[in-house]
């Protein structure tokens, strides 16, 4: 039982590159603790009761037993554990009911974003079951629904938020501009805040993605 | 497999069209909406349209939503299927009020989080079972003989009161008492306490009531852990404060049965009490059939798995070994640990094509060596103590190179490197499965070898055994590559048993197994 909100979180991935890329981005929120990662299901199985996890991200694929088996001891032994199934491709509605069935908690795809697991991993520490409708619906993507924001700053936003991305300083953005540094600031948040983004990468990488056919 | 990919229906009652629009906008791309406003088209609406997964009821207040058909005897007999409550102005004695009234699933308040409310339409229309409830090792291995019902029943329903107001509720204890006798009232300061008189009761605890405000842990999150720890228990959340958002999530998290206003009123309890135990019964009657259920299914689905099993391999086996040694795979298949079965296992069984892939992915693995092996032909004492001198020494020096070029092996040498190379592979692929290293096997010197008969008994009992989490004949959802890979090899090395005759044994105990190996080439224990 934990006392806080906090997510005491344990990760199962093989790939070490994969398992730490996901790492660094979740231990960047304040209340995410990791209590413990692995290679594999069996080391999870003997670890995860001492780790005291409350959250348990695994893989589907690992060398030695494939994720779903896992979860489905871990869960025998541990009934409050809420299990985040980490699978290669969308699943569809049919086989997500059977893992949901079988006690895990959330699948989230890696053809998804690092956003939706980390969304997906809020929704279910208290228990719930979470599904992202999102992927079920057809047409609007992750992308179009950015672009769309973008368009909607406006063309000063645009500006600052291209010269940022560009990884110009506030200061050299305000002399470009003429405006006080304050004002860049304060231009840099309300672009965060309406395009949805926490980090500078993020704005780094939607620009290069999405931008590059509209550079002017 | 009908309509499995289309969007889930929801009835959706409402009063206000503004209401109505704002719910239009949000979620008419992900869910097909049938609007109704009257109570009558309501009705109407449950009892022809059998796709509706869930219904939502967005009422002005608290009359409108008590005075709805639902919770009328009408409602109650066609509805089968989750009730969410779109909140405008939420008040305490609403949810109190509500919950008497009948189940609502889920309550949201203003502003709902459209994900939240998206995951739960889905989750509805997926008409997901629950989790058949844990039973603790022990327990399950003293009971197994004993009837089910027998095992889940407690023996006499207790309630646990979890309050830090020592005299308070002492004093209702008491009072409790005297309303009636035949209900043990056990009590707890804490949410600690309180667990750890859960877990050393076991299921004679039928009902907790637990205050919100205490040191440490809340009462709603200590429910909230008991609702996944203890899924059969009945939950009621008491508290003398108006804490809303508290009580929402005790509903939608906790599922709680009842909201309790303090102060307390002792008649008043025990009647809750009453019911609380009533629908505890009636849980634990439910679990009980179903869990009976499901296995008497999955009985019938191993049967004709086997049956399959049969007829796709047993004479090929018979074949190349000259014996029932698919039979003796079975065997000792129904000596591992099977796992519980749940129905995630029948839904994957009658909804998927699970059963005709595991035979076919089995199939593919199995049939290419009982060709390398058939092609070996009979073999004889001495070939056997090569293959398993070859075995034992790959395994061994796995630094060397044991596979020379073509030119420099002739046929049946390349043949019979082939099966080595393959019989090593498949013995790294069941230690893989338990995370051991070659180090896990017994590698000893032939059986003959009288001065190391001791020895072998010692070295037998350090060398950790191997585990199978899942097997042919277990419970499953999927078929993965690790299970046939695993399946395969361990077929593969029943084989090779036949072949190689003592050199090779597989045993198993207590749900485990262990592979000793047996070759000429081994002069002392190897590290």
């Amino acid at each position: 039982m934990s006392l806080s909100n906090q997510i005491k979180l344990y990760v199962t991935v093989d790939k070490l590159m994969y398992r730490e890329a996901i790492l660094y981005q979740l231990l960047l929120r304040n209340d995410i603790e990791l209590v413990g990662e692995s290679q594999t299901g069996v080391e999870t199985l003997s670890e995860i009761a001492v780790s005291k996890a409350n959250v348990l991200i695994i893989d589907e694929d690992l060398r030695d037993n494939d994720g779903l088996t896992i979860s489905e001891i871990a869960l025998g032994q541990h009934p409050s554990l809420s299990i985040l199934l980490l699978v290669d491709h969308p699943i569809n509605q049919q086989r997500l009911s059977i893992y949901l069935e079988s006690g895990i908690k959330s699948v989230v795809s890696k053809t998804q974003t690092i956003k939706d697991l980390i969304n997906a991993l809020y929704y279910i520490k208290s228990g719930q079951i979470y599904i992202d409708g999102e992927q079920f619906r057809e047409g609007v993507t992750e992308a179009s629904l950015n672009q769309s924001r973008f368009k909607e700053l406006s063309t000063r936003e645009q500006e600052v938020a291209r010269l940022i991305a560009k990884r110009a300083s506030m200061k050299d953005i305000a002399e470009q501009l003429g405006v006080s540094n304050k004002t860049i600031h304060t231009y840099k948040e309300r672009i965060f805040v309406k395009m949805g983004f926490e980090r500078l990468p993020e704005l780094m990488l939607f620009m290069q993605r999405y931008m590059s056919q509209n550079r002017t | 497999m009908k309509h499995i990919e289309q969007k889930p229906v929801v009835l959706y009652q409402y009063e206000n069209d503004q209401d109505r629009l704002f719910f239009e906008s949000q979620f008419s791309r992900d869910f097909t909406i049938v609007f109704t406003e009257s109570e009558d088209d309501f009705l109407q609406q449950l009892k022809i349209n059998l796709d509706i997964c869930c219904v939502f009821l967005d009422k002005n207040d608290l009359q409108s939503v008590l005075s709805s058909v639902i919770f009328g005897s009408l409602g109650m007999q066609v509805l089968n299927c989750p009730v969410f409550l779109v909140g405008h102005d939420i008040r305490i004695e609403t949810i109190a009020q509500l919950l008497k009234a009948g189940s609502i699933s889920k309550c949201y308040g203003k502003p709902y989080d459209a994900n939240l409310i998206r995951s739960d339409v889905f989750a509805a229309k997926m008409n997901l079972k629950p989790l058949s409830p844990t039973v603790s090792a022990e327990r399950f291995e003293a009971s197994k003989m004993s009837s089910l019902s027998a095992r889940s029943m407690p023996k006499i329903p207790s309630v646990l009161i979890v309050d830090d107001e020592g005299l308070a509720t002492k004093y209702l204890a008491k009072q409790l008492t005297q309303l009636n006798r035949d209900v043990p009232i056990l009590l707890a300061e804490n949410a600690t306490e309180a667990m750890v008189k859960l877990d050393a009761s076991g299921r004679d605890i039928a009902v907790v009531i637990s205050d919100q405000r205490m040191p440490g842990i809340k009462g709603n999150q200590l429910l909230n852990e008991i609702h996944k720890s203890f899924p059969h228990v009945i939950r009621i959340l008491t508290s003398a404060y108006q804490e809303v958002d508290v009580a929402l999530g005790a509903i939608n998290e906790g599922r709680i049965f009842r909201y309790l206003k303090k102060p307390w009123d002792a008649v008043e309890i025990n009647e809750l009490i009453l019911e609380a135990l009533k629908e505890h019964q009636r849980l634990c009657t439910d679990l009980v059939n179903s869990q009976n259920t499901l296995t008497e299914d999955h009985d019938a689905v191993l049967e004709r798995r086997i049956a399959k099993l049969r007829s796709a391999f047993s004479e090929d086996i018979k074949r190349v070994t000259g014996s029932d040694t698919l039979e003796k795979f079975i065997t000792f298949l129904r000596s591992m640990d099977p796992g519980r079965v749940q129905a995630a296992n029948l839904r994957a069984n009658k909804e998927t094509d699970i059963e005709t892939k595991l035979i076919s992915e089995f199939s593919k693995r199995i049939q290419s060596w009982l060709q390398e092996l058939s092609d070996l032909g009979t073999v004889g004492v001495s070939e056997r103590q090569r293959l398993a001198i070859g075995i034992v020494k790959q395994i061994q020096y796995p630094s060397d190179d044991f596979n020379k070029t073509n030119k420099e092996m002739n046929k049946s040498d390349a043949a019979f490197q082939a099966i080595i190379n393959q019989s090593v592979a498949a013995l790294d692929v069941l230690l893989m499965g338990s995370n051991l290293s070659r180090s896990a096997l017994n590698i000893l010197p032939p059986k003959s070898n009288a001065s190391y008969k001791v020895k072998e008994a010692l070295d037998r009992s350090e060398v950790p055994s191997l585990k199978m989490y899942k097997h042919f004949l277990s419970p499953l959802s999927n078929v993965s590559k690790t299970l046939i890979d695993s399946q395969a090899a361990l077929l593969f090395l029943f084989i090779l048993e036949e072949v190689l005759g003592s050199l090779i044994e597989i045993r198993s105990s207590n749900g485990e197994f262990q592979i000793t190996l047996r070759s000429d080439s081994v002069v002392a224990k190897v590290d």
